[in-house]
């Protein structure tokens, strides 16, 4: 039976102070798909502004022979089991100033742009002679291959914590905010409202059967809908007929965009296998709050905390109902002038952290500046990706795997820490126990490209069949990273 | 494919700048453009190629209230937006995806039913009886004309009366048609897209504009917004596109509250007002905070209108010796007699020996252009040279040492050491000396001036503070007064902000073809004897054929 939810427990007081009992309630399954294939995931999760040193595990090995980090100490207990840490990963996709395929120093965005796609940004503008483009990104690779594609009702999604007015570096803002690129030309916005989110998710999920007086009355407004959208796709095809060639690619993004919008609205019913999660009506929804969506710069007016969690769950929802099977998440943008004045510093070692008192200041600096802020605020989004993946442990599935050991969570950044190297990058992979990744293991790696772990993610763990991804410019061949696979 | 050298240049050319690191000055422009004819008759120059235009955030919201009346701002924060070239209305990087058509689809509907609530908006499209068919005929083409900022041809009236039709068979009243027919025009590409047709799309033959996309351009530079009843009826009639029509055109609407937008977003973006709300600061710089950041910000734009609703010379912009001060910034800046008394109250004021002349002595020009606990003098110098002067030196070379690793080695404190100095051993490094050279003498001419713009008088570690600087191949001079003197006789600055209008008015970045677009527009407007106004430029600039003609093919 449908929950109705209300809008005041979507949003209790203002902002995005979201909690969380309704969408427990809404995610309590009554039945799933029969002896559904297994749903092989993956869920990038992008960490700011690198890394602070402390990252990096002192032991390597696996099992018992290393040990957590202390900005790691998050992934502690069920969860250590489940890790890899990757060391001496690097990007070698972008160039120097002189040509030489380098990547010491280039800018937050540049490093940023290129972190799932393996491509330089200025570089294919360059070629192409456009504003903006860069390469498609490996979670959209996925997204489009048969192997994902029509599976779920929707291909992927993207998410993130905040907009806030952080430097583009001079490039177009998509490479610092958008880590998803469908094509060369084309970065995926991520969401950053919890409630749009869900509205993306109610939208598409299969909605029980509609009986009664309220379905004549939906089915009323249905119609009306479609008439908006039907003129709307009138007037589109009217005016593309008239344009030259590019401008009806974009007008092609544009009806792309409405047809989109159609299946939700006109309530086309979808025949999706996603599991059946017991979803409200889409138009018994309520409206996104401008509160919830104004830029932020600091936690006076907004309470980060609450938005990590609210979006975790949300993340959840959407793997544990099928809605989809492919999900980037930025915890901040790149280059993230957040000021993170929800956080209490900590005095960091190698071993462990403990609370210092005082807050935590504006990102970039702090990180640029190092020490214990630096590494504070990333054990914070650390500790917040864990949570996700605490999360997503505790779900089962019909297989009697959980979720996580069902997807690959990426965490990870472009940079190596305040220096604005690509190279020694944090990267870390949670869960894919039963795709195939062997775990609980710090990996030392000789320099690496970080192309090779996607080409191994995408071949051995998807089974799709990918030779060459982006364009590494270290010269090294396309490999596979071995260690990585059990059995 | 990678290594092959095709490829490098391509990469090369695209990280160089076109002004390089050799002496600064105008790159060669060829006033006649090659425009001349064998037969001595001229062929317009090429215009461009322009995208097909998404209204931005600040663009859909100015359009529903001008258009409608409606108080609503539905773009907010999450809505897509992108930037290119210091600007977030280029064409080229606005794109559409599912999520922001879903939030056009619901802004669609609150509009409708906004308007339609009420008597007065309704009466915009609305006046006559909706019961007879020819109302509804005539209310969907008024509101198609302003919203499609065109009229509507005749099967474009009945694809919306088609809504209009079914919204009564499904029991629907009149004005709750009228309501979702609204919401179809307002969910349309012609609203949300400034729509430019080429006659022969695949041609690079330039043609000029239609009327009514004149009538839009001039509207979406000069008030981010659509044109209204006016231009409407100039473009109409065919009067907008007679030169001396759209020269009163710009004059009227440069005079009407509208164009406050072209300040906010023009001046608001290219001269970092915007940015000084957003710039992080050192908790140790203990004067700023939020409240002087506004205030510092809120000065660079009035500063900015003052040149543009005055008609001041332009070349007076670095010289000028005025200061807009609330409570805040007076005391901010120590001026006892500035009277203003309120946060928020700007008073407009002119103190010989204030040490704050023209716009580089601005507070927030200063803050914004300095890192978050020390000045920069080459980020100060980028921001002279780059983006007031459009001569943007190439990017670091990699593996820079940072000053505050290379005092530390030298054994200094690196929180209050001698910037100059360190800068000076720094950029002895054969690889920085060239490019350094070029941009830093700028920004040490105001170390003056501390990271969020206060005048200090030494170092933090006692040092004294040297303003005296030389340009390569150029003239020396001291300090704020010396720099406002020099960068107010460099061609580079009039130029630099034709580029900029120009990139901005047009929502496009510019290329190597608009050079003698610029070029003939800086002829007319810095001609002899008359004064080199922010208004004499942009009428230069509408004028040209950059902005009146456009092209189809690539």
């Amino acid at each position: 039976m449908g929950h109705r939810i209300s809008r005041r427990a979507l949003l209790r007081g203002a902002g995005v102070a979201l909690t969380l009992p309704f969408l427990e309630s809404l995610s309590r399954r009554p039945l799933r798909a029969q002896a559904p294939e297994v749903a092989r995931r993956f869920l990038p999760i992008y960490l700011p502004n690198g890394a602070h040193d402390y990252w990096w595990p002192q032991s390597s090995g696996r099992g018992e022979a290393w040990k957590l980090s202390s900005i790691l100490e998050p992934f502690g207990g069920s969860l250590k089991p489940k890790l890899n840490v990757l060391s001496n990963l690097e990007n070698g996709s972008v160039f120097n100033a002189d040509g030489s395929a380098h990547i010491d120093s280039a800018s937050h965005a540049r490093l940023g742009g290129a972190w799932l796609t393996c491509v330089d940004a200025v570089a294919v503008r360059a070629e192409l002679g456009l504003d903006e483009a860069n390469g498609i990104s490996v979670d959209q690779v996925l997204a489009q291959h048969p192997a994902f594609l029509g599976k779920t009702p929707l291909p992927s999604l993207q998410v993130g914590l905040s907009t806030p007015l952080a430097s583009c570096d001079g490039e177009p803002c998509s490479s610092s905010r958008s880590v998803s690129w469908a094509s060369r030309t084309q970065p995926m916005y991520k969401l950053v409202d919890p409630l749009e989110v869900f509205h993306q998710l109610v939208g598409v999920a299969p909605t029980p059967d509609p009986t009664g007086a309220a379905a004549v009355e939906a089915q009323k407004r249905r119609a009306r809908n479609k008439s908006v959208i039907d003129a709307v796709l009138e007037n589109a095809q009217r005016t593309r007929a008239r344009l030259g060639t590019s401008d009806q690619q974009r007008m092609d993004e544009f009806l792309q965009s409405v047809r989109a919008v159609e299946q939700k609205v006109v309530g086309v019913s979808s025949a999706m296998q996603g599991a059946a999660c017991a979803f409200p009506s889409p138009d018994d929804l309520p409206r996104a709050e401008q509160s919830a969506t104004a830029p932020r710069q600091t936690t006076k007016t907004y309470d980060k905390g609450a938005h990590a969690d609210a979006m975790n769950a949300l993340i959840a929802l959407a793997f544990e109902c099928d809605i989809t099977r492919v999900i980037s998440y930025m915890l901040e943008d790149e280059r993230s002038e957040f000021t993170y004045d929800n956080v209490e510093e900590r005095a960091f070692t190698a071993d462990g952290s403990s609370p210092k008192g005082g807050t935590c200041p504006e990102y970039h600096s702090a990180q640029h500046a190092g020490g214990d802020v630096f590494a504070t605020i990333t054990w914070w989004n650390v500790a917040k990706a864990a949570d996700l993946c605490r999360k997503l442990d505790t779900i089962k599935e019909a297989n009697g795997a959980s979720v996580l050991d069902n997807t690959v969570v990426l965490l990870g950044g472009c940079m190596h820490g305040g220096d604005h190297e690509g190279d020694r990058l944090p990267v870390a992979l949670v869960g894919g126990g039963n795709l195939g990744l062997r775990t609980d293991q710090h990996l030392v790696l000789q320099k690496r490209p970080l192309r090779d772990l996607y080409l191994t993610l995408m071949n051995d763990v998807y089974h799709l069949d990918v030779s060459d991804f982006g364009r590494d410019l270290t010269g090294a061949k396309p490999g596979r990273i071995s260690e990585l696979l059990s059995g | 494919m990678i290594d092959s050298p095709l490829f490098r240049a391509a990469i090369l050319a695209s990280i160089l700048p076109a002004f390089g690191c050799t002496k600064g000055g105008s790159p060669a422009v060829h006033a006649d453009g090659g425009g001349s004819d064998a037969d001595g008759g001229t062929a317009p120059l090429d215009p461009g190629r322009k995208d097909l235009h998404r209204l931005n955030s600040t663009e859909y919201n100015a359009t529903v209230r001008d258009v409608l009346g409606t108080k609503l701002e539905p773009a907010n924060g999450s809505w897509r937006g992108s930037e290119a070239a210091v600007f977030d209305n280029i064409a080229s990087v606005l794109h559409v995806d599912a999520s922001q058509y879903q939030r056009y689809f619901e802004a669609a509907k609150d509009l409708a039913t906004d308007v339609v609530a009420s008597e007065p908006l309704r009466a915009r499209f609305v006046s006559c009886n909706l019961q007879d068919d020819a109302c509804v005929k005539s209310s969907i083409g008024a509101a198609g004309l302003r919203l499609f900022r065109r009229p509507l041809e005749s099967a474009e009236l009945a694809t919306y009366q088609r809504v209009y039709d079914a919204a009564r068979e499904l029991g629907d009243d009149e004005p709750a048609a009228f309501s979702l027919t609204l919401q179809a025009l307002l969910s349309s590409a012609e609203t949300l897209y400034r729509v430019e047709v080429d006659p022969k799309p695949e041609s690079t033959e330039p043609h000029p504009l239609g009327p009514f996309e004149l009538a839009s351009r001039l509207s979406y530079f000069l008030w981010s917004s659509a044109p209204d009843d006016t231009l409407l009826a100039a473009a109409s009639d065919g009067s907008l596109t007679r030169l001396d029509t759209l020269s009163t055109t710009v004059d009227r609407m440069l005079d009407d509250p509208k164009s406050e937008r072209l300040i906010t977003s023009f001046a608001g973006q290219w001269l970092g007002a915007r940015d000084v709300l957003a710039h992080p600061v050192a908790p140790s710089y203990s004067q700023w905070d939020r409240p002087i950041a506004q205030s510092a910000s809120q000065e660079i734009l009035l500063y900015f209108s003052d040149f543009l609703r005055s008609g001041r010379s332009w070349l007076e912009f670095p010289t000028a010796d005025i200061n807009f001060v609330d409570a805040l910034l007076a005391y901010f800046y120590g001026m006892p007699d500035a009277t203003a008394t309120e946060v928020g109250a700007f008073e407009r004021v002119e103190y010989a020996g204030d040490q704050r002349k023209g716009f580089f002595g601005l507070a927030g020009f200063l803050a914004v252009s300095s890192f978050d606990r020390r000045t920069s003098p080459s980020r100060r110098g980028l921001m002279i040279a780059g983006n007031m002067l459009c001569a943007e030196p190439p990017p670091p070379p990699p593996n820079i040492p940072k000053l505050e690793n290379e005092a530390a080695d030298s054994g200094a404190d690196s929180t209050t050491f001698n910037v100059r100095q360190m800068l000076e051993k720094h950029r002895n490094h054969p690889g920085c000396v060239g490019c350094h050279s070029l941009v830093d003498s700028y920004g040490l001419a105001l170390e003056q001036y501390d990271g969020i713009g206060l005048a200090r008088s030494a170092y933090s570690d006692g040092s004294p503070i040297d303003v005296a600087v030389t340009l390569v191949d150029g003239p020396s001079f001291q300090g704020l007064d010396g720099l406002a003197d020099v960068v107010s006789h460099d061609p580079r600055f009039g130029e630099c902000l034709a580029r900029k209008l120009l990139t901005y008015g047009l929502g496009r970045t510019l290329t190597d073809s608009d050079k003698p677009h610029v070029q003939l527009a800086l002829d007319e407007w810095l001609s002899p004897g008359k004064t080199p106004s922010i208004r004499r430029l942009i009428q230069a600039l509408v004028a040209s054929e950059a902005f009146r003609y456009r092209r189809g093919g690539k």
